[in-house]
């Protein structure tokens, strides 16, 4: 599989982590990473706006609720909204691939799930931005990332339940997995910090 | 004695006079649509065809003057695409009739964005909804202000008139959703409120359920929830 595609974000005047909680920025760099994967492998993608918007609606509701006072936890956290925007992207998909190109390897995941990669790049591709702003930090997707395997079975998991997107989302950016409530936060903390080893791996 | 100079004239509410232009120009629209539809061509002879024609062109050319004659007003009176008054300082000078400018404008585009051919929005009754919502508001945040004039402008009728793209969806709700998504945006930033309308309208989509039976205090909160968001 090739290296994930760069996403040049949007001009914003903002930290990013508060220009992603707005529904126009946040719509604009969606397409922006749509349009920059069609133009590298040939898929072309519909977006849906009005399911875009509602998963962005229910995502900030959820991202609002569980926000950490101790700003220990906001490395965490950005990870944790990361995955959370995953699991309602592929919970809703709000995006529908046309036919693969001709010359299309279905062995690459990108041809293999177009709209599963799509939206699971765009997550790690603005994670990545948002890390690197406010820690000054470099992200690199696991190997897991570049295995077929991985894919197939993320893509089976997700059809029967969308909260799996979470898990495998950690799986694709190092982190330890949360398998039984990965959209709960707290839980997702109080596992780390019962767990050292675990806790080591939290918010790599 | 000398002669006592002369009183000022009032000053000119243009909203009437701008509400009626724009009923013209939907009427004549309205009807020479009605036309073409209830007479399809080919099935007139050649006389009546001339004629349809004449009354087609006609309706638009009225059409056409009443708008233009509604835009000039507005630029003349408040200025071109001016923005709405603070909505925490609703006894700012004219802010009911630059309240009503930027609200016809907001709703107009939030119904285009929902799917709208064309649609009828009174100005003069988003003038009166904002004298109702605002006359015991001294002191109550902006958000409980959009919130009273969420209500003022539904009751109202601001939305006078919708027509529907033919095969196109018709969201249930349509002028509480563009009237929503109108006053988020003017929240959100007052002085670009008309190009977040859409993104706005999007988001009352996505409420819709809540919006449908939402009370007082809980649109202030939806309105809060969201004005940082759009």
């Amino acid at each position: 599989m090739s290296e994930p595609t760069e996403l040049h974000l949007p001009a914003t005047s903002e930290p990013l982590r508060v220009a992603i909680r707005r529904l126009r920025w946040f719509r604009e760099a969606f397409a922006r990473q749509i349009a920059e994967l069609s133009a590298d492998t040939g898929l072309t993608f519909a977006i849906d706006d009005r399911a875009l918007a509602r998963i962005f609606v229910d995502w900030l509701r959820e991202v609002e609720a569980q926000k950490p006072a101790n700003a220990d936890e906001r490395r965490a956290y950005f990870d944790f909204v990361s995955a959370l925007m995953l699991r309602n992207l592929l919970r809703e998909m709000p995006l529908k691939a046309g036919p693969l190109p001709a010359d299309a390897d279905t062995g690459r995941a990108e041809f293999f799930w177009p709209e599963g990669f799509a939206c699971t790049l765009f997550c790690l591709n603005v994670r990545a931005a948002v890390i690197e702003q406010e820690f000054d930090a470099e992200t690199q997707p696991t190997p897991e990332f570049f295995s077929l395997r991985q894919w197939w079975s993320f893509r089976e998991n997700v059809r029967e339940n969308a909260d799996a997107a979470m898990g495998f989302f950690d799986v694709f950016t190092g982190n330890n997995p949360e398998w039984q409530m990965p959209d709960s936060f707290r839980r997702r903390l109080d596992r780390a910090l019962s767990a050292p080893q675990a806790r080591s791996t939290l918010g790599r | 004695m000398p002669n006592r100079p002369p009183l000022p004239p009032p000053p000119l509410d243009p909203a009437p006079l701008k509400d009626m232009a724009r009923l013209l120009h939907f009427a004549a629209r309205q009807g020479g649509r009605s036309l073409r539809r209830g007479l399809p061509p080919g099935t007139l002879p050649e006389p009546a065809i001339r004629l349809a024609d004449a009354a087609f062109a006609s309706a638009e050319r009225l059409g056409k003057e009443a708008r233009r004659g509604a835009s000039a007003l507005g630029r003349a009176v408040l200025g071109e695409d001016a923005p709405p008054p603070p909505l925490s300082h609703p006894e700012e000078a004219a802010a009911a009739a630059r309240f009503a400018a930027a609200a016809h404008d907001g709703l107009r585009i939030a119904l285009a964005h929902l799917g709208a051919e064309s649609c009828l929005v009174s100005e003069a009754a988003a003038q009166s909804a904002w004298r109702q919502a605002t006359q015991d508001s001294a002191g109550q945040s902006d958000s409980a202000t959009a919130a009273a004039l969420f209500a003022a402008l539904l009751a109202v009728q601001a939305v006078r008139e919708t027509v529907w793209t033919e095969g196109g969806p018709q969201p249930a709700g349509a002028p509480r959703l563009a009237v929503f998504a109108t006053l988020l945006a003017m929240l959100a930033e007052p002085a670009g409120f008309r190009d977040l309308i859409p993104a706005a309208t999007d988001i009352a989509l996505a409420l819709q359920g809540e919006l449908a039976v939402a009370q007082p205090a809980a649109l202030q909160a939806m309105f809060d929830e969201f004005r940082a968001h759009v």
